[in-house]
């Protein structure tokens, strides 16, 4: 499997980018595939995402997508949530990796690939919760030194 | 002194053990096509010490006297395979069973839709999400709901902890939590409401 595009997450004023597909909940139980355009989307969509603080608590907002319904039709945000333009992604419970730094390792599959370390944002019911960071080290100078 | 030999009998002995000649046949057959591989015994090879002399002595010998008992007693066989068949679990096919992330084990309580829609309002101060039970899952909610055909249906919450078993393979790597048709003791649908 090829190493797929990740989702995009605006936080702080920063792009980084999500090992996580927090859209994928809402995808399976309204039962909503979308066309896999590449080997390194098989998702089918790219969403973008946004913390935004309201009520003294950060929350996670779908604030765009691109989704492929076929080959050459792309359908945005309006079209698959009619009259939002941003979605409080309520459903999510979890953590979300968003990988930071260096890349360390690259893997040619999935969010498999290591980066210098992993930011994780974790939400209870779209609601951040707790955050921390897990420093990494490259797992073939691990094996190495071993 | 001579000595007489019934050939009446061999022949119907011969005609006997026919059944069980065949049965014989077939499993040799059947086993020389599902040998190892070159590679599987290769690497059987590397793992244990290569097969000795007197284990192969010791196969041949078991193999002689299994078809030399099927071809005497292949009605004995056929007897204690069929109660063999008889006694086997049923497979269910995959394609027949739902594959749901809940089970029985997950449940938690019996609730009435009006319940669950009042335990679902979502809020968002930011006003992004519709003001009805479940927020942007409210059509699954009505789909699920649509499912509940039968008088004896029964509406269930459950909760599946994070690290539990979901299904055979998986693991939760967050806390699911959701709802479920329960019809007859079995899970008939789900809905997830909340998962990574």
């Amino acid at each position: 499997m090829t190493a797929q595009v990740h989702e995009e997450l605006l936080y702080e004023g920063k792009s980084i980018s999500l090992c996580t597909e927090p859209l994928a909940l809402y995808l399976k139980q309204n039962k909503i595939r979308f066309a896999s355009p590449h080997t390194a989307c098989w998702r089918g969509y790219v969403g973008s995402w946004q913390i935004i603080e309201a009520e003294g608590a950060e929350r996670l907002y779908l604030v765009g997508i691109e989704a492929h319904e076929d080959y050459e039709t792309i359908l945005r945000l309006p079209d698959l949530f009619p009259g939002f333009d941003k979605v409080f992604a309520h459903w999510f419970t979890g953590e979300l990796r968003c990988p930071q730094g260096e890349l360390l390792d690259y893997v040619h599959g999935g969010y498999a690939s290591t980066y210098e370390y992993d930011l994780m944002m974790e939400f209870k019911q779209g609601v951040l919760v707790h955050k921390y960071a897990i420093h990494n080290k490259d797992p073939n100078t691990e094996e190495n030194s071993d | 002194m001579t000595i007489s030999f019934d050939y009446t009998l061999l022949q119907w002995f011969g005609i006997y053990t026919l059944p069980g000649l065949a049965y014989v046949t077939y499993n040799m057959i059947k086993l020389y096509r599902e040998r190892n591989s070159k590679f599987v015994n290769d690497m059987l090879l590397a793992i244990h010490n290569k097969t000795s002399t007197q284990k192969r002595i010791e196969d041949s010998i078991a193999f002689g006297a299994a078809a030399i008992c099927i071809l005497v007693a292949w009605p004995a066989f056929i007897v204690w395979w069929l109660m063999q068949k008889r006694e086997e679990p049923e497979v269910l096919d995959d394609e027949d069973e739902d594959d749901f992330t809940c089970n029985i084990g997950n449940l938690v309580s019996e609730v009435t839709p009006i319940e669950a829609e009042v335990f679902n309002q979502v809020h968002d101060p930011l006003g992004k999400v519709p003001k009805l039970p479940f927020g942007h899952l409210n059509k699954a909610w009505g789909c699920l709901l649509a499912e509940m055909t039968e008088p004896t249906d029964q509406l269930w919450s459950f909760f599946i902890p994070k690290g539990s078993d979901i299904g055979t393979y998986l693991t939760a790597t967050s806390e699911v939590r959701g709802y479920v048709i329960v019809r007859k003791g079995k899970i008939v649908d789900e809905l997830v409401v909340e998962s990574d």
